[in-house]
């Protein structure tokens, strides 16, 4: 473990980050300290490609750069937010870990504490995103997942570009990166053992009891999936889309694999089988 | 009564200011020059440094600018930096801190007139504040400014009298379609920007007129039943919300000093109506939001006039 500030919450789209944010956020008591009183819930806040938080450190309106002017100062601006307001912080980022032209990373490990990696089987994300983009094209979120040189946000969008490549490339880029150290979380253990993960995850960041709010356990079931949804229906979420229905829809696993065509099936698995072998995405189709 | 302040520029800024050129004894110089690395900073940004009476600002093409005693804009150009560039970033952030080290409050908004008097759209970058000053000319409504409101808290007219900062307003490709407004150029040399200098249908001669209604842009946050709302603010809500949308906000305790700054923006909360108005983003209310903001302000000019 290293002894920078910034924990990188880090997942391909749609994997369970919000979920663990909200995990971390019911177990360290840290409220919400962004300007739009929007949420109702209090998942750690933070997000790599925060527009105004981006302004606020260089000073320029990021509408009017491009994406390498903005990547050139993006590790200056995490220096910048640590030595701003120093302690401890959780930077969701849906990038892949990327490197600039001249080799330095976009994620320095000189503020970093390291990185959780967050994962889910590919089947479920590829349901999961068209559903949260408001739509049942799933051969078009497959086509983004195989898509190794896809780009979120930007342009105008509300986001600074995120470069998320292929779902694969995703994952080893983080994986493999060695600015920091890593925790691979897969959602479908999280899932199966909350508890068990949650502490794992805690023991990553080092943090001890006496960092806790509330116990693990405690902070485990008030992140429960169904309170979730509830707390949604009743109050909102501002991190829906406005396309979406909801966002904390299913949750499930095993979605993909029951919805997809067996022809998208197959494109995932010819992208990704390495990678879904690793992590045991491939397990039944291998035995 | 002119710009408060004359500039004498070895660069083409465009029609965009409103300041008067002038060939000598100019308030302000804008020129080419050697720019300090680093100055010894009470504010280290990721790209800026600021102190009392100074500025410097790197800028990710390559290009610096350092502000100095908000009489001088030096500038050195990066490898790659055209004249577009340099008039953006001349105008933007360093404008910004010229107008701070003179005494002025730049807000980060764009303004309309009705019935003769500035009606201004305050937010943040992308909130929408040009699109909104581009639909509202197309409804009828003069344009008076984009990207900053500049208020002058040392005058001593009654009403709060404010200068348009920049006289083009800059939007994207389809906004230039949708509202009807001329495209002139790209804002950056560089194509990949796709944001276009633009004159909308009814640009206003004025560049100085009483401010009395200020709109804080903010969107629905997925729980609110109505698509559209306005909530009046007063006293110190109205003043913390002017100051967290001035243009570049942080730069202001700085480069003007906190008791110069929070006279000034009393002074404002005193004379001018402050509210927010909370809109749903999207297509579904795109018209709807027009419509609804029309009505709030009133006509464009007293039936008769």
């Amino acid at each position: 473990m290293q002894n920078g500030e910034i924990v990188w919450l880090a997942s391909y789209p749609k994997s369970g980050n919000t979920w663990v944010r909200l995990l971390l956020g019911n177990l360290l008591g840290l409220k919400d300290d962004d300007e739009n009183p929007g949420d109702n819930f209090n998942p750690v806040t933070g997000i790599s490609s925060d527009r105004f938080v981006f302004e606020y450190c260089v000073g320029l309106n990021s509408y009017e750069l491009t994406r390498s002017e903005i990547d050139r100062v993006r590790a200056d601006v995490y220096r910048m937010m640590v030595r701003d307001k120093p302690g401890l912080k959780y930077i969701k980022a849906h990038d892949a870990f990327g490197w600039r032209p001249d080799g330095k990373a976009l994620f320095p490990g000189d503020c970093s504490r390291g990185a959780v990696y967050m994962v889910r089987d590919p089947m479920d994300v590829a349901v999961s995103y068209a559903h949260h983009q408001g739509h049942d094209a799933f051969d078009q979120t497959v086509a983004g997942m195989n898509d190794t040189t896809k780009f979120i946000g930007g342009g105008r969008k509300e986001q600074l570009h995120q470069f998320t490549g292929g779902w694969s490339r995703h994952y080893q880029s983080w994986a493999e990166q060695t600015e920091m150290p890593v925790c691979v979380v897969r959602y479908e253990d999280l899932r199966a053992d909350t508890t068990r993960q949650l502490s794992r995850i805690a023991k990553f960041i080092g943090l001890e009891e006496a960092d806790f709010a509330v116990s693990i356990e405690e902070a485990v079931e008030a992140s429960r999936f169904d309170r979730l949804q509830k707390i949604e229906e009743e109050k909102g979420f501002a991190e829906r889309p406005a396309n979406s229905k909801r966002f904390f829809r299913s949750g499930r696993s095993g979605e993909g694999r029951e919805t997809l065509p067996d022809e998208l099936q197959n494109q995932i698995i010819s992208n990704h089988a390495d990678v879904m072998r690793e992590l045991g995405y491939l397990e039944r189709e291998t035995q | 009564m002119t710009f408060p302040f004359t500039i004498k520029t070895d660069i083409d800024l465009g029609a965009r200011s409103t300041a008067m050129i002038v060939g000598r004894d100019a308030d302000v110089v804008i020129r080419e020059g050697d720019v300090p690395k680093t100055i010894d900073a009470e504010f280290d940004g990721a790209s800026f440094q600021l102190k009392a009476g100074e500025f410097l600002q790197d800028v990710p093409d390559g290009s610096r600018l350092y502000v100095r005693g908000g009489r001088e804009i030096i500038y050195q150009r990066g490898p790659e930096t055209g004249d577009r560039d340099l008039q953006l970033f001349v105008l933007g952030s360093a404008w910004g801190a010229v107008c701070y080290q003179r005494g002025l409050i730049p807000i980060h908004a764009s303004a309309n007139i009705a019935n003769g008097k500035i009606v201004a759209f305050t937010g943040h970058s992308g909130a929408g504040k040009s699109t909104l000053a581009a639909n509202l000319a197309r409804r009828g409504y003069d344009f008076f400014t984009d990207d900053t409101l500049i208020f002058d808290p040392q005058s001593d007219a009654p009403e709060t009298l404010c200068f348009a900062g920049q006289k083009q307003l800059k939007l994207w490709r389809d906004a230039i379609e949708v509202t009807g407004a001329e495209a002139l150029h790209p804002v950056r040399e560089h194509a990949a920007v796709d944001k276009h200098f633009a004159v909308p249908p009814k640009p206003s001669d004025l560049t100085l007129a009483p401010l009395t209604k200020l709109f804080i842009l903010r969107r629905t946050n997925g729980k609110s039943s109505e698509p559209n709302a306005i909530e009046a603010m007063t006293g110190s809500e109205a003043l913390m919300a002017i100051r967290a949308n001035l243009y570049r906000p942080h730069y202001a305790e700085i480069l003007m000093g906190r008791r110069t700054l929070y006279t000034g923006l009393k002074r404002l909360v005193e004379t001018v109506e402050v509210a927010s108005f909370i809109r749903e983003i999207g297509d579904r209310n795109y018209e709807p939001a027009i419509d609804y903001i029309t009505k709030a302000i009133g006509p464009a000019a007293t039936p008769g006039a």
